[in-house]
């Protein structure tokens, strides 16, 4: 790598407001994350993509603190946010950093809003926490008329499950966002909106980010909606990162076989009347990874050492980084 | 010719409490084989319209019948109820949070099928695999799953009932491209070598495109478009439909939705945010016009809108 590489690397790197590095997590008996390596510049947007299951929403929760709720712990690894280790951090230090630093927007909406409170109510005891009482209705229907809320007025008296799905979705944004946060969590926000909608959020979002400075990372299985709003992106396989890089890099010139594999399953990618590209086999789950890459059991390129090592995250010259053993030979295929 | 398996005739549904129907007079024939899409703007009544097909919700008007019958007329141990299921837009919300994943399917093979408790359990197995769980994944309950792998429960568990008719709500929103596709072909071999019916609501226009050959466009409880999916994506004709094509990520054209300052209640459902809205679209709701091939619900005559030009919908990502 030449100098002025390097010099671009360090400061890229002194401006990230989240930096993870080899965060691994565990549940009872097994590690359900492993090798997560992942980070945020100021006002960026990165995507978190990946296989279901391969632990972007537990990666989600250990960024707010929420790894002890679900009987799970950091075994290895640090994240630095904002220049503190959130690592050591304590109960304490969580609930003044919750929602007014980090916020996140949970995966599931109804399982995010509670559902004997009004949405108004939800709304209320976050806003009077950090805005004068006297203006707690007006910013109240102010944020449902920004995430789009159709008659935000009478929203406020809605209950979760009087809602449809999108709009569940868009209150929970609207509670995520009452604190102005640095960094927004958005775990799938626009899997239950039609595409006009989710348009709007995004750009919402979007603008959001750029008005404060807000980074975001933005989990999501739609490669459409990683295209549009993302700058990076961290492809993720059965408990870790295995690729990272700028969003058109990554998508434009897969160096891992599994990002390669899982753009060609996008039904946009088939060939007219054929059916969806997948990938033969599962991925292993937690307490099922073998030694070496976890890819190899369903890889097309897999050879013999790959079940011996386990492929660290590498960036080759030209490329992004990536853990597979042959991405130099892949890339130029 | 053959009767559909159901049929929906001015189907309208009003939730108490609610100022406006959440679905209002939709007309649908399911037929063994069929697959038909529904798409529309959150809100605008897809689920409930799902969910009264499955005669999950009361009706306020109209009716729907399944094998020949109005749901209301159907016991609860009716064979039929079976036959029609539903995979439910939220994942964690519709399984029980006490049984694993295993044991929810397990529980409806035994049910339904009366098979003994080893057989269920095996089919169960079965099952699960075809949706791409196996292993430790299928003891863990609920809270311990992610958001896929419910998902995928539900599907299992709609598909151990041997439907005729799968009502599948966003079934594939929580999965990656991979796994989606697999869901997606299953659903697919399931249609072809059973003439299962599918009735698919998404929001995903490139899943509508791969699943289905006909599509329902809804707007605030209004079915506002009807045709063939393959026309409806090409040549979109309501303004509504247009707005929807155009915001798929990387549509070459920007979506048009405006704010006209009418009285939402009068109407058309669209004119508060029709591009192409004109003083008559205030008088009435205009009604589904056209042929059996395509209809849509707009007062503009087909032909003097500004049609777009057709692009292709494979613009999604300009990669290799
Ligand atoms: N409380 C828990 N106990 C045990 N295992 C768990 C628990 N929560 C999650 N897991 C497991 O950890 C793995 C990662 O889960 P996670 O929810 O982070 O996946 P994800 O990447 O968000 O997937 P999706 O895209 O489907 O939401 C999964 O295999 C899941 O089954
Ligand atoms: N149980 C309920 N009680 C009262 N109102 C409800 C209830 N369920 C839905 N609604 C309302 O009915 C309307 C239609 O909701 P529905 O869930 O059918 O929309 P949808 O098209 O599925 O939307 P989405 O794409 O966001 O899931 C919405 O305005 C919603 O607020
Ligand atoms: S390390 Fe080997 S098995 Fe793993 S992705 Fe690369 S080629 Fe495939
Ligand atoms: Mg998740
Ligand atoms: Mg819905």
């Amino acid at each position: 790598m030449t100098a002025p590489l390097l010099a671009d690397l360090r400061r890229a790197r002194s401006s990230a407001l989240l930096e993870v590095r080899d965060l691994s997590v565990r549940i009872g008996h097994h590690d359900v994350l492993s090798g997560v390596d992942l980070s945020v510049g100021a006002g960026r947007c990165l995507g978190l993509v990946g296989e279901t299951g391969s632990g972007k929403t537990l990666t989600c929760r250990a960024l707010i603190g929420l790894l002890p709720r679900i009987g799970a712990e950091v075994m290895r690894g640090s994240i630095t946010f904002d220049g503190r280790d959130l690592v050591s951090f304590r109960q304490r230090d969580w609930n003044r950093l919750r929602g007014r630093e980090i916020a996140f927007v949970p995966q599931s909406s109804l399982t995010g809003l509670d559902p004997v409170m009004t949405v108004g109510r939800q709304l209320a005891e976050t806003i009077r926490l950090l805005d004068p009482e006297s203006e707690v209705r007006t910013r109240a229907v102010e944020l449902l008329d920004m995430v789009e809320m159709p008659n935000p007025q009478q929203t406020l008296t809605r209950y979760p499950h009087q809602l449809s799905g999108g709009m569940r979705q868009r209150a929970m944004i609207a509670l995520a966002i009452v604190g102005r946060p640095k960094l927004l969590l958005a775990d799938e926000p626009t899997t239950a909106l039609d595409v006009t909608v989710q348009r709007a959020i995004l750009e919402l979002l979007s603008s959001l980010r750029q008005a404060t400075h807000m980074s975001m990372i933005i989990v999501t299985h739609d490669l459409g909606v990683v295209e549009t709003v993302t700058d990076d992106i961290a492809i993720m396989y059965a408990g870790s990162t295995i690729e990272t890089g700028a969003t058109n890099d990554v998508l434009s010139r897969p160096q891992h076989p599994y990002t390669r594999a899982l753009l060609d399953a996008r039904p946009s990618a088939r060939a007219g009347g054929a059916r969806l590209t997948t990938i033969p086999g599962q991925p292993p789950g937690p307490g099922e990874w073998a030694d070496g890459c976890r890819y190899a059991p369903r890889c097309p390129f897999v050879q013999d050492r790959c079940h011996e090592h386990v492929p660290q995250l590498t960036a080759i010259p030209d490329g992004h980084p990536a853990a597979c053993l042959r991405q130099e030979e892949l890339v130029h295929d | 010719m053959t009767e559909p398996l159901l049929s929906a005739r001015g189907a309208s549904v009003s939730y108490s409490g609610s100022p406006e129907p959440a679905l209002r007079g939709a007309d649908l024939d399911v037929f063994a084989g069929a697959a038909i899409g529904i798409v529309g703007e959150s809100g605008s009544g897809k689920t409930t319209l799902g969910r009264a097909l499955v005669g999950a919700v009361p009706l306020t008007s109209g009716e729907i019948r399944v094998g020949g019958r109005p749901w209301s007329a159907v016991r609860r141990g009716n064979p039929v109820r079976r036959s029609v299921q539903m995979i439910f837009q939220d994942p964690y919300a519709s399984l029980n949070p006490m049984l694993t994943a295993h044991e929810t399917v397990a529980e409806v093979c035994r049910t339904w099928d009366g098979l003994s408790r080893s057989a269920a359990s095996h089919r169960a197995v079965e099952l699960l695999q075809e949706v791409g769980l196996s292993g430790h994944t299928i003891s863990r309950r609920p809270k311990q799953l992610s958001g896929g792998q419910c998902q995928r429960v539900g599907i299992a568990r709609a598909l151990a009932c041997n439907p005729g008719v799968l009502v599948a709500d966003e079934p594939t929103s929580a999965l990656d491209a991979s796994v989606q596709a697999q869901v997606l072909n299953l659903l697919l071999d399931l249609r072809e070598s059973r003439g299962l019916a599918l009735v698919l609501i998404s929001h995903d226009l490139s899943v509508i495109e791969y699943l289905t050959t006909e599509a329902l466009v809804m707007y605030r409880g209004c079915v506002v478009e009807r045709g063939s999916t393959d026309m409806l994506l090409k040549q979109p004709r309501h303004p509504y439909t247009r707005a929807l094509v155009d915001s798929i990520p990387g549509s070459q054209r920007s979506p048009q939705l405006v704010r006209n300052a009418v009285d939402p209640a009068a109407g058309c459902v669209f004119a508060a945010r029709c591009p192409d809205m004109m003083p008559d679209c205030l008088a009435n709701q205009p009604p589904l016009t056209g042929t059996a091939g395509g209809a849509h619900a707009c007062l503009h005559p087909l032909g003097e809108l500004k049609l777009p030009t057709p692009i292709p919908l494979r613009t999604v990502v300009s990669s290799a």
